[in-house]
């Protein structure tokens, strides 16, 4: 029961890393329909901007403002940062060729990927840093031997305010019913005078910036990154994206926790190393049989 | 870029691709006479790649299905021959059609489930399947694969007794492989089954309407696309004299996909370009080898941006003039 | 008396999403005719086709042609039967060559396999030649032999229609299922469309029209099946269709004037 317990929990953390990656996947294909292969390895960029600012800033703000400030000047340089990223790519790699065509356009952001991944090793380097103890909130509470971390509850309650705000926005204002017309069918949304540019902004500096904040999370909680860590919790969360339901945000957010908790509990009860095989295969299973996603709807085919 | 479709329009022209062609060749068999030790590898490996391309560029160029896992018949080619070699001593060389049959077969296997997805969702499944597959390799099932370590010792191929073991061997080996693979595209390219491969990527229900049967033609351009690739596995294998799940990851699988993509889908001599460039691009920029994947990262986008068709697309009109039945 | 129906169907029922595009619906087309199907916008006309070739499986009802029943085949078996037809909007394969388009007609009827194609056996060449013969004749019959080099999205809106047309003759079908094959075309094109799809039948092909316009339907039909909202609402030939008060008032709704003489 306890390693349950404790799985559980693993998995909800794991999941909650997922489900704010898979919004930013599940935002720009819901626009564009185009996988965008570069949003990893803009979460990857997050986890090492929020690195930079808690190593240099740490001197000075952390005297000031404390942990917790140094904290959120940290998730807020990284969610900045990673966003005004987004925007760039957007503007520099997409939207010159989304127009000609998509398998163009997948091979753009298959570009950007590699460039950013390697971008990221230039700067920094090849090899792991360390996010050190003194800048991770260190605390837990233990009920028997069950233990909850301090940071475990960080991240658990803000991945559900944020998503939760994401997705009052999307569904509730104004703005969001323009996101979710062009998501819909983006020339009528253009004929009723939506500005497409705007919504595209959205998604690419909103994606960007939460996966930033995963990839601080990330950092503090295995407490090292590496350039290639786009890439691997990118493919994870794609998978999520498709397990909810690609273009929805409560999907992402299901998907992301259900393929977390899939891993804590494969990992737990079978065997760790064969955790991801189960993942890929249920993200195939998924596919063959219901393709839409856990809350996707299905599409009739126009013919 | 005009100047590229200038060239294109000449070659159209038959004498003038003959002598394209035969300078091509001539070039292809006197390079490792001339070049160091070194180039002639890095042409091994271009030739490699082309192969690779070739096998992927019959899935995703001629029928235009998205293929972002085609590693994994790679690696199933490539265990295949370390596998038999080292447990059970068959030789190489032999493994060689061996290692394609089984490519081909796991191909058929794993896709007759997803070959109904479309779009980006069979790109998806394939990504997965990329995935399962190294993860497989890597986890040694039943001790066969040899885990993260790989499987090593694979003996040389013996080719009528002459083993093949230089740099300029294996250069010719993969090139001839390469070579007649090429050739046999092409026939397929001119033939019922090519122009129902291209009916499906350009209209999926309309070809079916004409009575192409899209499931089987789509699982054929898997089976042989996959069978490319097992030869491939061979060839490296023999090379390396061991294999490693390290080999076979997405990002190789990326790569063929930007090979096929940046030579023009569809298209045989745009592939093996697409290959060329692909594996000498970061060895010009070896000078600069932090940067050179960031450089090509950018080289990818900007290539999509300046000539999205690719930099030698198919010319169909060009090639319905060559023995046009005029009356 | 089944037997003299070429193609039947019988209480077809075809439901999206609990929306019932096709209802109970039966039409039964006599050989070496020109039978009209025709409807407002909506009535699921164009269902039906999809139906008949396959691409939608029907929730009831049976398809039948030749007094054998179609249902559960593929749209491709079904057009290898011979049922062959043209879309509402061309569906051309557009970056290739005319005359690989009209080749496509004959793609079922080829038998050369992988390695007959890879080793070029002489029965494959045999047949490459048969089936370029034979497009090439289509394209000729249709006067689009000037285009045959040129890819299909780079050729006129309506040389577009006649090369679809040409694509499906290539098939040598039994029944052809035509889409609005005259909807955008000028007047002399679509003149020439009218004569051309007039003389079918006398080649053996029997017609399945869907068509918009009333002076082409009623010029061409030896037989008009008029259906709304999924379901047969009149039928007959197309002088009891033209004075049908059912019809008038499916096209105008209760109201003045003959919509049919537009």
């Amino acid at each position: 029961m306890l390693t349950f317990l404790q799985q559980l929990l693993n998995g909800l953390t794991i999941g909650s890393f997922y489900a704010f990656v898979a919004l930013g996947y599940s935002l720009v294909y819901a626009i564009l329909k185009l996988i965008n292969f570069a949003h990893g390895d803009l979460f990857g960029l997050g986890a090492y901007i929020g690195y930079t600012v808690f190593v240099y800033a740490f001197g000075v703000v952390g005297t000031v403002l404390g942990l917790w400030g140094l904290l959120a000047a940290g998730f807020v340089a990284a969610a900045l940062g990673t966003a005004a990223a987004g925007l760039i790519i957007e503007r520099v790699a997409y939207r010159p060729i989304y127009p000609i065509g998509r398998l163009p356009a997948v091979v753009s952001a298959l570009g950007m990927a590699i460039f950013l991944s390697n971008f990221i090793m230039a700067v920094w380097g090849p090899r792991y840093l360390a996010y050190q103890e003194h800048f991770i909130p260190t605390g837990f509470w233990q009920i028997g031997e069950f233990r909850i971390r301090v940071l475990q509850v960080l991240i658990l309650l803000s991945s559900l305010v944020l998503l939760g705000i994401l997705y009052l926005v999307v569904e509730k204002t104004t703005f969001g019913a323009a996101v979710r017309a062009v998501a819909l069918d983006r020339e009528t949304a253009a004929l009723m005078g939506i500005d497409f540019l705007k919504v595209i902004r959205f998604a690419f500096a909103v994606g960007p910036a939460l996966g930033a904040i995963a990839g601080v999370f990330v950092g503090m909680y295995y407490r090292q990154i590496n350039f290639t860590m786009g890439w691997v919790y990118g493919l994870k969360a794609f998978t999520a994206t498709i397990l909810g339901g690609i273009g929805n945000i409560p999907g992402a957010m299901v998907g992301g926790v259900l393929l977390g908790l899939l891993e804590a509990l494969t990992a737990g009860y079978i065997s760790a190393a064969w955790k991801d095989v189960f993942v890929f295969a249920a993200l195939m299973l998924m596919l063959i049989f219901r393709p839409t996603g856990l809350l996707g709807e299905k599409v009739a085919e126009k013919v | 870029m005009k100047w590229l479709r200038r060239w294109q329009g000449l070659l159209s022209q038959k004498p003038l691709r003959l002598a394209f062609l035969g300078l091509v060749i001539s070039f292809l068999v006197s390079f490792p006479f001339w070049a160091s030790r070194y180039w002639v590898d890095v042409g091994f490996y271009v030739g490699l790649y082309a192969l690779l391309g070739l096998g992927l560029n019959i899935i995703l160029g001629e029928v235009g299905l998205f293929n972002l896992g085609h590693a994994a018949f790679w690696a199933i080619g490539a265990y295949t021959t370390a596998i038999l070699n080292v447990r059970f001593g068959i030789p190489t060389l032999a493994l060689l059609p061996i290692s394609a049959v089984v490519a081909a077969g796991c191909a058929w296997l794993v896709s007759s489930p997803i070959i109904h997805l479309r779009g980006d969702y069979l790109c998806i499944v394939t990504i997965a399947l990329g995935e399962i597959v190294r993860l497989v390799l890597i986890n040694n099932p039943g001790g066969l694969t040899g885990g993260p370590n790989g499987v090593v010792g694979i003996a040389r191929p013996v080719f009528l007794g002459h083993v093949i073991r230089t740099p300029m061997d294996f250069y010719f080996l993969v090139w001839a492989v390469v070579i007649l693979c090429a050739i046999g595209l092409r026939q397929l390219q001119r033939s019922r089954l090519g122009r129902a491969w291209n009916y499906i990527r350009e209209d999926e229900i309309a070809a079916e309407a004409m009575g192409v049967d899209v499931r089987a033609l789509k699982l054929l351009a898997f089976v042989v696309g996959a069978a490319l690739a097992g030869l491939a596995g061979n060839i490296f294998a023999a090379k390396m004299r061991m294999v490693s799940p390290d080999s076979f990851t997405f990002m190789e699988s990326c790569l063929m996909f930007c090979i096929v993509l940046l030579g023009g889908m569809g298209s045989i001599p745009g592939t093996i370009l697409g290959a060329a460039l692909v594996v000498l691009f970061p060895e010009i920029f070896r000078p600069v080898a932090q940067y050179r994947l960031l450089f090509f990262g950018l080289a990818l986008a900007a290539t999509m941006y300046f000539r999205p068709g690719g930099l030698w697309p198919r010319r169909r009109t060009a090639e319905i003039l060559v023995g046009q039945t005029e009356r | 008396m089944r037997d003299e129906f070429i193609l039947e169907t019988q209480r077809i029922t075809k439901r999206f999403r609990g929306l019932v595009a096709v209802d109970r619906f039966n039409i039964a087309v006599r050989e070496q005719t020109i039978h009209s199907l025709i409807g407002p916008n909506g009535a699921g006309k164009t269902t039906v086709f999809n139906v008949i070739t396959g691409i939608y499986r029907p929730e009831e009802g049976k398809v039948l042609f030749l007094g054998q029943v179609l249902n559960g085949l593929k749209p491709h078996e079904i057009l290898a039967r011979g049922i062959a037809r043209t879309f509402q909007n061309p569906r051309l394969f557009r970056n290739m060559t005319c005359l690989e388009n009209v080749m496509a007609g004959q793609h079922a009827h080829g038998r050369a396999g992988f390695w007959s194609s890879i080793f070029r056996l002489p029965h494959q060449r045999r047949e490459e030649r048969a089936i370029r013969e034979r497009a090439e004749f289509w394209l000729r019959k249709l006067d689009l032999w000037r285009f045959r080099q040129e890819l299909a999205r780079n050729i006129p809106y309506g040389c577009q229609k006649l090369l679809e047309l040409a694509r499906a003759l290539a098939a040598q079908p039994k029944v052809l299922l035509l889409d609005e094959p005259t909807c955008g075309l000028n007047e002399t094109e679509k003149e020439t469309m009218m004569n051309f799809i007039a003389e079918l039948p006398k080649e053996g092909v029997t017609v399945l029209l869907v068509e918009h316009n009333m002076n082409v339907v009623m010029g061409l039909s030896d037989f008009i099946t008029v259906m709304n909202y999924g379901k047969k609402i009149a039928e007959g030939v197309p002088e009891e269709i033209y004075n049908n008060p059912v019809v008038i008032e499916a096209y105008l709704g209760r109201g003045e004037g003959n919509a049919l003489t537009s």
